[in-house]
């Protein structure tokens, strides 16, 4: 069993986990180039997240320990969120009832917690639940689960 | 009234989004400023906006949301009451419902920083337009006209336009069916597939760099 970690903030790691601290990382954002579906396929033309790429893929869980912006995640995230476009094809099926990405892999992490930290105003803890456990859907995750630091703290305890 | 456009796309001048200002641009009389995410930093472009009270923000929707580039402008601006805010959308996919999460997300940043909603456009199936013929986008280009013609009389999104726009919330079960048809024909992948080709990229169209 496989674990990565993904945090914006300080928060617990597991042994043998592999960490990725988005804290000490400005990531490029997405160009719009759409060479990762048409030039280079699954490649991104910025090579910051190769490395990320390869861990996330191969873990069979993965914990995000995500700041909360404005009511939503930060920019530095949703950099993050955007270029796993790389994980699908650019292919549209529309077995689910809607349309949606194929999968590029046949491998995805089975089960990704989401660990929020921040302040909202209300209505915005609920937009903010449902846009991550949407995204997840969308990239073929199983289990999904989005919670508050301290809840997700009085869970393990 | 002093409206300022935000394109709010990475692809700055070249992309969809660029389209689609010029077009409601065309409907206006007035022609308002354009700013680039891309090109701008954003600090700066924050303090510009702050001389307007009528922000228009054009962008692609990114996996559920605006781009991160854009949401790094959002992290500079300022609350005020003063500030009255419109967004027009435009998404590869058809269904406008898959901009729903944006959307709401949109609402409550308003809320927050306290602008006045000016309303969302929201455009589904604009992947390709800037790779068809002016002829195929004529239906879309007369309505963003229309729109930018309507928000100079009225100072607020049109709501027909709206709807006009978000059509197709989502398919019905007959056009799920016949899209299905039409992908085990292969009929639904003809311009990635032509742009793979065109780009020598086709045979590696599958390819699994990072995993298996």
């Amino acid at each position: 069993m496989k674990t990565f970690i993904i945090k914006e903030y300080n928060a617990p790691t597991l042994e043998g986990a592999t960490v990725f601290d988005l804290s000490q990382t400005e990531l490029k954002h997405c160009l719009g180039c759409w060479s990762c579906w048409w030039t280079t396929p699954g490649k991104c033309v910025h090579k910051d997240l190769d490395e990320f790429y390869r861990e996330y893929l191969a873990a069979d869980k993965v914990y995000i320990y995500c700041n909360v912006s404005q009511g939503f995640v930060t920019s530095n995230m949703k950099a993050m969120i955007d270029r796993m476009i790389v994980f699908v094809l650019p292919y549209i099926s529309w077995d689910k009832g809607e349309s949606c990405h194929e999968p590029r892999y046949d491998k995805y992490p089975s089960s990704v917690k989401v660990i929020y930290n921040g302040e909202f105003i209300p209505g915005e803890e609920e937009a903010f639940i449902a846009y991550w456990k949407r995204t997840l859907d969308m990239m073929f995750v199983k289990e999904i689960s989005v919670k508050r630091y301290e809840a997700m703290k009085e869970v393990q305890q | 009234m002093k409206t300022l456009i935000i394109n709010g796309s990475p692809n700055g001048r070249k992309g969809n989004s660029e389209i689609f200002c010029r077009k409601f641009i065309n409907g206006m009389q007035s022609q308002p400023e354009i700013h680039y995410v891309a090109e701008e930093d954003p600090a700066a472009l924050a303090a510009y906006m702050d001389d307007f009270d009528h922000w228009l923000f054009f962008f692609p929707l990114y996996v559920n949301a605006m781009p991160g580039i854009l949401k790094r402008l959002f992290e500079h601006l300022n609350p005020s009451e003063e500030k009255k805010v419109g967004y027009v959308i435009q998404s590869g996919f058809e269904e406008a419902f898959q901009s729903d999460w944006l959307c709401t997300i949109l609402k409550n940043f308003n809320r927050r920083m306290g602008y006045l909603d000016l309303g969302i456009v929201v455009a589904g199936g604009m992947a390709g337009i800037r790779y068809m013929p002016e002829q195929m986008n004529k239906k879309t280009f007369a309505r963003l006209e229309k729109a930018g013609s309507l928000y100079e009389q009225n100072r607020v999104f049109d709501e027909e336009v709206i709807q006009q726009f978000g059509q197709l919330y989502r398919y019905s079960e007959k056009q799920l069916k016949h899209n299905r048809f039409f992908r085990k024909l292969g009929l639904t992948n003809t311009f990635w597939n032509s742009m793979l080709k065109k780009n020598n990229a086709y045979q590696k169209r599958y390819n699994k760099p990072f995993g298996t």
